[in-house]
């Protein structure tokens, strides 16, 4: 059974290349262009989020802390892509599991994905990370 | 006649003519001798009685009945041993003519006697003297007199000699009686011409007093001034015997005078000198004198003012208020200095000010005047004026000036507060403010949080002021909550010494700027190069993301040519995403808002990680040697960004030679990590501007390499900003080693 995979980014060209790339490894992958999807993760979780920080009228920081936070979703790795330059401290703050720095490498979106699927779920990629919910790695 | 009477005998060694003649002589003109006031007697060698006139006849109390033809001695028998009788013994034996001056007892009469005893006849001439004898009883008397009184008395003949000198007059001049009689008083003013007196003599005799000042000698040489009264002397028939002077000494009195008249012609010369005008008024405020300089100050001649009333001109802008109210103060306080400045008209037109001093002398005996001195104060008025304006001026601007100012003596004690500070602190005025402080309501420090500029807190003892009260200029971040208005402020405060002639802080200024809007469009600005940043990496990861996409698709199906053209593609791509990032980086260390995210890094294992990413872009041989061992605090993206550059510069900067060195080295409180490239060098010239902005080295036979000259720029800041230090080694031609190090935690 193939990954389910979640991109979400208020651009629709980035959503295109990350699919096509990610489809190309075989992965199912479903875009959104907004946060306000957490009805469809929780009717069906995907194996793994993409999340831009930066989206247009939202907090891409705070559509993580939430799935974070929430027991039905907090299992899911979440990956916070950005262009900006204090991305290490968002995801910090809101216990993202990694990040990817816009603009980045094919090569590096391949190995961040396939990195947190086949690592066990709700552990911190990051070495430096801290756990901010006191649950064992 | 008595025989007890006194006498003066003098000689006469040549007789009267009228003696001379014989009998006969005296008997013939019987009619001469009848009407002369001489009583004449003649006698025979037997002494009889040959003649004797009507005069003889009632100074003998005897007719010439009685008398003619007899023995006068026994016809008068009381005259046998008296003076008359041995005077004629006398001078019929030695034949010589005698004369003597004789009293009668009886008849209270002095009488002047004289015998001619010739060889037939003796003639006697009696002659009544009392007149004459008590003229100068009177004059002894009178001498006597004049011996003790103070005033010199000295007497002359009508020649002008001495012939009375009184002990006032020896006390005066200092020449006694003795040295005196007989000579003129000419030797007692030897400057003066004598002629004087003797033209006066006519005058005198007329019956007129001359009355003169004189400047006379003493013996001693020393100057005397005399009051000189001089008038005729006569005897008791009026007729002129001489001169008497009364000589009165006014040397002091004259002295005073003469220094009375050299102090007037002194306070004249002073009053009409002087710069300031005086004027005198009566207690009605009439003037009686003005000085010539009160024409200097106000244009008006001393004559246009006296008789006029002081205050009087219509030229007193002001009104008469003042000048009524000065007067009313000078005449209710007698001798005190009433003062008072006023604008004064100039004939001219034009105005000075004056300062008014009036001093009622009223009372004062002789001078009996309000003595007003004017004096021209309109340039220290006008400076005066100038302080004050400037004064009002700078308080006005200290007043309005956006920054607040506080001023601290040496000993922290604060001397100045404007408005400014006391809005921020609250209150409503620095008034206010002022009040509080001394009540000790408020300290001034206990509601700031004072940073310094790399962000960390300062300790009290390290703020700008107390700094400045150290002598150094200094400055910080304050972040002020105003708990009266719950607003909060970020101020930039700046503190200046001021040292006094020995360069000791005599006071501290310190500007307080809020930068609270300044602050808030940093924060914009931040979110602004935040978007931008995002705006701008969009379209760019699309665009690097598709090239990437097309380069594998192309390489996958072998498609050389066109893999080729993507990849120049996307090198360019790469180096607008790292323009970009750079860019944003330098207006955040612009604006000072490089924020460094610290933590404890591995640096052997980030040097690790560049290197092994930066080998796979380059045909340069990338080696590293030594390690750290030990974790610095740092931020792990801007270091890996400062070794990125370093390690890129090498690889560009060495197109032809190439081994590339990284050398990690420890010691015992810092790390250092030197990148050391073999290409071609920086001159020495060049070396210390490097790490300078948009620097870049640019040389005619060097080939230029492109870039915008900000890496260097970018890696500095970073490395200060964690407290380290970069620097370069380089020869031209042989290479460069650019070496950074960082402090090591204790």
């Amino acid at each position: 059974m193939k990954k389910k995979i979640l991109v979400i980014d208020d651009c629709e060209a980035i959503l295109d290349v990350v699919k096509i790339t990610l489809e190309m490894e075989g992965y199912e992958v479903s875009t959104n262009l907004t946060g306000a999807c957490f009805q469809q993760i929780e009717h069906d979780p995907p194996d793994l989020i993409l999340l831009d920080v930066l989206l247009s009228g939202e907090d891409g920081g705070e559509i993580g802390q939430r799935l974070k936070s929430e027991e039905q979703t907090r299992h899911i790795p979440v990956i916070l892509l950005s262009a900006h330059a204090g991305l290490r401290e968002t995801a910090e703050r809101c216990s993202a599991n990694d990040y990817l720095v816009k603009p980045f490498r094919l090569t590096e979106l391949r190995e961040i994905v396939k990195k947190h699927l086949s690592l066990p779920s709700m552990t911190p990629f990051s070495p430096w990370l801290k756990r901010r919910d006191g649950e064992a790695p | 006649m008595d025989t007890n009477a006194t006498s003066h005998f003098r000689e006469r060694t040549e007789p009267e003519s009228a003696s001379h003649a014989p009998l006969e002589t005296h008997v013939l003109p019987k009619t001469d001798v009848e009407q002369t006031t001489h009583a004449f007697v003649a006698l025979d060698p037997q002494w009889q009685v040959v003649y004797l006139n009507r005069q003889a006849e009632d100074v003998l109390r005897s007719t010439r009945r009685e008398l003619l033809g007899k023995n006068l001695w026994e016809a008068m028998p009381d005259y046998v041993g008296s003076p008359l009788y041995r005077y004629c013994l006398q001078a019929v034996s030695s034949g010589k003519a005698a004369e003597f001056e004789v009293h009668a007892p009886h008849s209270q009469k002095w009488f002047r006697i004289a015998i001619f005893p010739s060889p037939g006849e003796i003639s006697i001439f009696l002659t009544e003297i009392t007149e004459q004898k008590r003229a100068e009883e009177q004059l002894q008397f009178q001498a006597m007199i004049s011996q003790h009184i103070s005033d010199s008395v000295i007497v002359t003949d009508l020649q002008g000699r001495i012939t009375y000198w009184n002990e006032a007059a020896s006390a005066l001049f200092g020449y006694t009686a003795e040295e005196m009689l007989g000579k003129t008083p000419a030797r007692l003013y030897p400057g003066r011409d004598m002629v004087q007196p003797v033209q006066d003599l006519e005058r005198l005799l007329a019956g007129f007093d001359y009355l003169g000042e004189w400047e006379g000698r003493r013996k001693d040489g020393t100057a005397v001034w005399v009051d000189i009264k001089t008038t005729i002397l006569r005897d008791t028939q009026g007729k002129a015997i001489g001169l008497i002077g009364f000589a009165k000494d006014i040397t002091a009195h004259k002295q005073a005078e003469e220094r009375l008249r050299q102090s007037e012609k002194h306070f004249r010369a002073l009053i009409e000198n002087n710069a300031n005008g005086i004027a005198l008024t009566d207690e009605n405020g009439i003037i009686t004198y003005a000085s010539p300089s009160t024409t200097r100050m106000v244009g008006y001649l001393p004559e246009e003012f006296v008789g006029g009333r002081i205050f009087g001109r219509k030229d007193y802008p002001d009104g008469g208020e003042a000048t009524g109210r000065l007067m009313a103060r000078v005449l209710e306080e007698p001798r005190k200095s009433q003062v008072l400045e006023i604008r004064t008209g100039h004939k001219n037109g034009t105005f000075l000010w004056m300062e008014v001093v009036g001093i009622n002398l009223l009372d004062e005996p002789g001078f009996e005047a309000i003595v007003w001195n004017f004096r021209d104060v309109t340039e220290r008025k006008q400076l005066e004026q100038e302080v004050a304006r400037a004064k009002e001026q700078l308080e006005a601007i200290l007043h309005n000036v956006a920054d607040g100012i506080t001023v601290v003596d040496a000993n922290d004690r604060l001397a100045y507060v404007n408005s400014a500070v006391a809005h921020l602190s609250g209150f409503a005025s620095s008034t206010e403010l002022l009040a509080a402080l001394q009540a000790g309501v408020v300290h001034r420090h206990e509601k700031f949080t004072v940073w310094d500029e790399w962000g960390q807190l300062l300790p009290a003892s390290e703020r700008p002021t107390t700094q400045a009260l150290r002598g150094k200029q200094a400055k910080a971040l304050l972040q002020y909550q105003n708990n009266a208005t719950g607003q909060s402020y970020w101020i930039l405060v700046r503190a200046q010494p001021i040292f006094d002639a020995h360069g000791q802080v005599q006071f501290v200024v310190t500007v307080y700027t809020d930068i609270t809007e300044q602050k808030e469009l940093e924060q914009r600005k931040d979110h602004f190069i935040s978007m931008a940043s995002h705006e701008l990496k969009t379209p760019l990861t699309i665009l690097s993301a598709f090239t990437q996409l097309l380069h594998e698709q192309f390489a996958g199906e072998g498609r050389q040519d066109v893999v080729q053209h993507l990849s120049k593609m996307g090198a360019q791509v790469t180096n607008l995403t790292k323009l970009v990032v750079d860019l944003l980086d330098i207006s955040k260390m612009q604006a000072d808002q490089l924020e460094l995210a610290l933590e404890a890094v591995d640096l052997d294992e980030l040097v690790q990680g560049v290197v092994e990413n930066l080998q796979l872009t380059t045909t340069h041989h990338l080696f590293i040697e030594g390690t750290a061992q030990r974790p610095v605090i740092g931020d792990r993206d801007r270091l890996g960004q400062v070794l990125i550059i370093l390690l890129t510069n090498a690889i560009k900067y060495s197109p032809r030679a190439d081994p590339i060195f990284v050398k990690v080295a420890r010691t015992r409180d810092t790390l250092t990590v030197r990148v050391q490239d073999f290409g071609i060098g920086i001159a020495q010239s060049h070396q210390q501007r490097l790490f300078k902005r948009f620097y870049r080295v640019l040389s005619e036979k060097d080939k230029t390499y492109p870039g915008l000259g900000i890496g260097l720029y970018i890696a500095h800041e970073i490395i200060e900003r964690h407290g380290g230090k970069i620097w370069v080694e380089s020869v031209e031609g042989k290479g460069s080693t650019f070496s950074f190090s960082l402090p090591l935690q204790a």
